[in-house]
């Protein structure tokens, strides 16, 4: 990640802009990989003031992909604090920018999540996750996002 | 576009972080990248 992600400058700008980042030492600080049950690195974790993890991925991942993972976890963040407006803005840029991808597929699930979250009206999870079951069929999302009628 | 080159400023510790939070309305990106397990 130090070698070809980080240094990435759409990468440390993504980073600088919308993350206030922390690079722990697991050797050096074995407390803080205990107390978010980090048991293998690479390991990234978005969590806020309070310490409460609001996304994490794991493993090996190129600028590309691991600016999806960031603005995913950005928007699970915003989410989670009910502000839905960045929220929608950063699940939106994943599907778009990431089309075609893993990560398009779960910026999709969640852009219906938060259209249903911000309107209270179950209708308005049907679009996003509509569009999510056409373009990725084959997807884990898409399988969650098959409600069966009497669930809905 | 030209994207600048800036490289990403880490903070050191939790503490760190944590003070900078109390002004700034971010998240904190943890990496536990520096070592391997």
């Amino acid at each position: 990640m130090d070698t070809v992600t980080y240094p990435d400058p759409r990468v440390a700008q993504l980073v600088r802009q919308h993350f206030v980042p922390l690079k722990v030492n697991v050797k050096q600080d074995p407390r803080l990989a205990e107390d978010y049950l980090v048991s293998w690195t690479p390991a990234v974790l978005v969590a806020d003031e309070k310490g409460k993890v609001h996304y994490r991925c794991e493993g090996y991942f190129a600028p590309e992909p691991f600016m999806a993972q960031l603005s995913l976890g950005l928007g699970r963040y915003w989410l989670n604090r009910r502000q839905f407006a960045p929220a929608r803005e950063r699940f939106e840029e994943v599907a778009q920018r990431h089309a075609g991808s893993e990560a398009g597929a779960e910026a999709l699930y969640w852009l219906g999540v938060v259209s249903y979250k911000e309107s209270q009206d179950p209708a308005l999870l049907r679009p996003s996750w509509q569009q999510l079951v056409q373009e990725y069929p084959n997807s884990a999302w898409a399988r969650r996002a098959q409600v069966p009628a009497q669930n809905q | 576009m030209t994207v600048r080159a800036e490289p990403i400023r880490w903070e050191a510790s939790l503490q760190q972080a944590q003070a900078r939070i109390a002004q700034e309305d971010k998240p904190i990106l943890l990496d536990f990248s520096a070592a391997p397990l």
